[in-house]
């Protein structure tokens, strides 16, 4: 008897404090993948304006009226800059020869002091101490005299990879 | 005295198993904040669907408190960068169903305390904000989060 009060104690008590303070937990992981911090805005369109027939429309790159870009990435990075040009400016079924002149590039938004790039299609430069690249991009169209009149158009592509 | 021990060790064996069983806690899903350019803050809602979320199942009525080890950044593998985190008063919530519109948001940096009933499955999910800076390196980041539950009897 005595036995048997001494277990019923024990194990009330001991039921007791099991039965109390349970802790379970369980764990999520979490991840997140960074690229590196980079923008590319465009400035400024490239606009020819209205042509002449027959006689061939320049905008270098430094001319005001020439594409503007504005690369932000990291601060002086190596970072290779690829331009792809429209072969045609395009007014519905109609086109137009689209010439490429080598774009430039500086890491101020001044084109009158700015760097050419070696090939029309862009090359390596280096980013500034804000992490700023400006490109600028122009191009030469000659409307023929069988031209169709109207609002040619044409897509100048940028791609800028930053290691 | 041999009587003693064996029904000892019975409802010792008893009692463990009893309170292992009644109370559970399963993570459903990982938090996942995707992958961002660094210098931009990365939020992530408790009703997105990268969010942490947990299930608790008790099977005896019980009073519990949630606690919620959070962490304070997501590291790379090698362990050289860190990108700070930080959890808000609206950063996580709870539900008897698993259902945005009937959530319950709380502050999962405090202890949340619940009175379970029989048999009741209660979900939490967890979100979070990410502050990689502009210099942050291109690579994966890695964090944990564990959500413990203490039970305590119910008067």
């Amino acid at each position: 008897m005595k036995y048997i009060k001494q277990t019923l104690l024990f194990v009330l008590l001991f039921c007791g404090i099991s039965i109390a303070q349970v802790t379970v937990s369980a764990t999520a992981m979490g991840t997140f993948s960074v690229l590196g911090y980079a923008t590319v805005t465009r400035l400024a369109d490239l606009d020819f304006g209205a042509l002449i027939v027959g006689v061939n429309t320049t905008v270098l790159p430094t001319d005001a009226q020439a594409a503007e870009f504005l690369f932000n990435g990291n601060v002086n990075t190596d970072v290779q800059v690829t331009i792809t040009f429209p072969s045609d400016l395009i007014c519905g079924s109609n086109t137009m020869k689209f010439h490429e002149i080598s774009p430039i590039y500086n890491t101020i938004p001044d084109a009158s002091s700015a760097t050419q790039f070696k090939h029309t299609s862009g090359g390596s430069a280096t980013t500034g101490a804000d992490g700023n690249l400006y490109i600028w991009a122009g191009g030469r169209v000659m409307a023929n005299k069988n031209q169709a009149a109207g609002q040619y158009t044409g897509i100048i592509q940028i791609v800028v990879v930053q290691p | 005295m041999k009587s003693f021990c064996i029904i000892f060790l019975l409802m010792f064996a008893n009692s463990v198993l009893y309170c292992q069983s009644d109370l559970t806690v399963v993570k459903l899903n990982d938090i996942s904040f995707g992958t961002d350019f660094g210098g931009r803050e990365k939020r992530l809602d408790h009703s997105d669907v990268g969010a942490a979320k947990f299930q608790i199942q008790s099977k005896i009525e019980t009073n519990a408190t949630i606690t919620i080890m959070l962490p304070s950044f997501f590291i790379s593998a090698d362990g050289s960068e860190k990108i700070p985190a930080s959890f808000n008063e609206r950063s996580a919530a709870w539900s008897t169903i698993d259902n945005v519109s009937s959530r319950t948001s709380f502050d999962p940096r405090q202890p949340l305390s619940l009175s379970l009933k029989q048999n009741q499955v209660i979900y939490v999910w967890i979100g979070g904000t990410l502050h990689p800076s502009r210099s942050q390196r291109a690579c994966k980041y890695s964090g944990s989060i564990t959500l413990t539950v203490h039970t305590l009897p119910r008067n």
